[in-house]
């Protein structure tokens, strides 16, 4: 029933590389006795002088999606090991017991009825939110009834597939191996838990559907087991909703039922892959008719650049772009208080934007300005032959007290000016490439490789 | 001893009181296959030691840009073969020479190379691989000497596996006409 919506690319064979054996993709290369120890303290060496970049309040956003998927995979592995003891002297338990915020998890389980309809998680130090896991085999009325109870906000809500709690029922004592992202099969934001929910201003997101495999069980030993899903997912259409990649929507209502979409399909289910509005009508088996219409937004994930420093020239100014494919982002960066996919820059520094999908992504460039009137050669030769005999920077003349330090391999200082004149004639430095840098009176640096090189 | 994991490193980074050890472990756990993926790349150990040096005084200096949805590896091996490439660019537009000559030049590079112990065949290899144009480089060297997955490439490189898998396709093809010929 469930289709699978990540296609998969088929991993053909590697073509061989004929005239070749396996031998010649080893290593070939040697490094110097001891090298590796050396390069540890060259390394720490250079980062001691130097400090990482000052972070951004924005850390939370970019991890935001990690968190919840860490989450609800951790939400899913707790389950199965609830469902291990099934305690039926609580059987009959539904009253919430304490919210206390300095349980640890997962001491804590609120609701222990057998089914465990509803599973409350508290926060603990590493997990900063409380959820609710909910069993999809429960009846909607009874999570909602819980759901309402709950004294606290809830932040993620997750079902649990009915396939895959019944397999679990069967197999207790098997560890559940392999749960994988890859392997999440649909998406469906569940928002109508978020009003009967919100006396407690509760955040509801997406929930998940895992397909799980289960270890060491050949398929031909799961008996299946027919039973009608009890859940009413036509309750549980919202409003308005965002998915990443398509999805499939349910309309199903339990019983023999007709349905008719505006799309015209008339299954239980039909796929979403287009931004729009969707409506579906079910019409009961005495006659009585539902209908419901849903909000679709379809927003892939924004491709962040992969350009991270973005050079200008001083005096000018530069555009930072960032994904504009999709209509249906908003772009935001805070530091210029501007809301459009492009920016003009005119000062070096680290500038983030921000990229609004279903979810929040967050982008940033590295931006440097460097005087693009000067012309700086990388190569020395002198020898005579009139060609590159100094290290000759073209307009220097109008940047006066630029500082010219250069360096050799060993980092050791081979020659240095306060106010560099094009007199650099490398007549006293060996062949070798050399590293130099400029530094000028209005604070900018320019760096790069020189080679000396007489032939 | 086991090794420490990733989540334990990032964990040492996010203080700043354990930054320091934090990326003493990281760079003792991964400077060594960086190391080799660098060298593959720009051949000379010299050359190799610069690039691999300014990679991890880079990942220091942006250890919080790191995207967690990323394994740490594949952003060092993306700063390390951007590294590397601008090298080589920056190598190759100082003498303003043919493929032909850099193939040349590359080759005695390797004779000369008191670090390099490789077969005659292997000499061969490399001097093919050193004319394959950047991504296809980049493609074969993680592939065919690294054995990596399609999925870390990509990772590693930004592009869609279909492209990385059609650019070592033809990378393969080149250096067995390379191979041929010589």
């Amino acid at each position: 029933m469930m289709k699978n919506f990540h296609r998969n690319i088929p991993m053909g064979d590697d073509p061989v590389l004929h005239g070749l054996d396996k031998s010649a993709s080893s290593n070939p290369f040697s490094v110097p006795d001891g090298y590796f120890d050396k390069l540890s303290s060259d390394i720490l060496n250079k980062t001691s002088k130097v400090t990482p970049k000052s972070s951004f309040k924005l850390n939370p956003l970019q991890i935001a999606s990690i968190v919840f998927t860490a989450a609800a995979i951790v939400t899913l592995v707790y389950i199965l090991s609830t469902n291990n003891n099934t305690d039926s002297g609580n059987k009959n338990n539904t009253t919430i017991e304490s919210t206390q915020n300095n349980l640890v998890y997962p001491e804590v389980v609120l609701l222990q009825s057998e089914n465990e309809p509803v599973v409350y998680i508290p926060a603990s130090e590493n997990n900063k939110s409380h959820y609710i896991v909910i069993n999809p085999d429960a009846p909607t009325d009874v999570v909602a009834k819980l759901i309402a109870q709950l004294p606290f906000k809830p932040e993620v809500i997750s079902f649990v597939s009915s396939e895959y709690s019944r397999q679990r029922q069967e197999y207790n004592n098997t560890e559940v191996v392999h749960i994988q992202n890859q392997d999440i099969e649909k998406q469906l934001l569940i928002e109508e838990f978020n009003q009967i929910a919100s006396n407690n201003n509760a955040v509801i997101k997406p929930c998940e559907f895992f397909k799980t495999e289960i270890a060491n069980i050949q398929k031909s030993d799961i008996k299946t087991v027919e039973t009608e899903l009890q859940i009413n997912y036509f309750n549980l259409i919202p409003k308005d909703t965002c998915s990443e990649f398509a999805f499939e929507l349910s309309a199903f209502v339990p019983g023999k039922n007709h349905y008719l979409w505006s799309t015209g399909d008339t299954t239980s289910e039909i796929v979403i892959e287009k931004t729009g509005v969707y409506q579906v009508t079910v019409t009961m088996a005495d006659g009585s008719k539902m209908r419901k219409g849903l909000n679709a937004r379809i927003i892939p994930r924004p491709e962040l650049k992969n350009d991270y420093l973005i050079t200008g020239c001083s005096g000018a100014s530069l555009f930072l772009t960032v994904e504009q494919k999709n209509t249906g982002y908003a772009y935001r960066w805070p530091q210029l208080n501007l809301n459009a996919p492009q920016v003009t820059i005119g000062r070096p520094g680290l500038y983030i934007a921000t990229i609004k999908g279903c979810k929040m992504y967050a982008d940033s460039f590295m931006v440097i300005f460097t005087h693009c009137d000067l012309n700086i050669p990388n190569v020395v030769s002198p020898n005579g032959d009139g060609i590159n005999e100094t290290f000759l920077i073209d307009n220097i003349k109008y940047y006066p007290n630029t500082e010219l330090y250069i360096y050799n391999r060993s980092n050791q200082l081979v020659f240095q000016s306060k106010n560099y004149q094009n007199d650099w004639d490398a007549s006293t430095t060996p062949d070798g490439s050399y590293f130099y840098l400029l530094r000028f009176p209005d604070g900018i640096t320019q760096e790069g490789l020189i080679t000396v090189h007489r032939q | 001893m086991s090794k420490i994991t990733d989540p334990e490193i990032l964990n040492l980074l996010k203080s700043e009181a354990t930054r320091t050890s934090g990326f003493e472990m990281l760079l003792n756990k991964y400077k060594e296959q960086t190391y080799w993926l660098v060298r593959r790349i720009v051949v000379d150990h010299d050359d190799a030691n610069d690039v691999v040096q300014n990679t991890f005084v880079k990942v220091w200096q942006n250890i919080e840009r790191f995207r967690e949805d990323s394994k740490i590896y594949t952003w060092i091996y993306r700063i390390a073969t951007n590294e590397a490439i601008s090298f080589l660019k920056s190598k190759k537009s100082q003498y303003f020479v043919s493929i032909d000559e850099m193939r040349k030049g590359f080759g005695e590079q390797i004779e000369a190379d008191v670090y390099f112990e490789g077969s005659e065949i292997q000499r061969k290899l490399q001097i093919a691989v050193a004319t394959l144009p950047a991504r296809q480089k980049l493609v074969f060297i993680m592939r065919y000497f690294d054995a990596m997955s399609y999925q870390e490439i990509a990772d590693v490189v930004g592009v869609s596996i279909g492209t990385l898998k059609a650019s070592y396709h033809i990378a393969v093809k080149k250096i067995e006409e390379i191979l041929k010929t010589d």
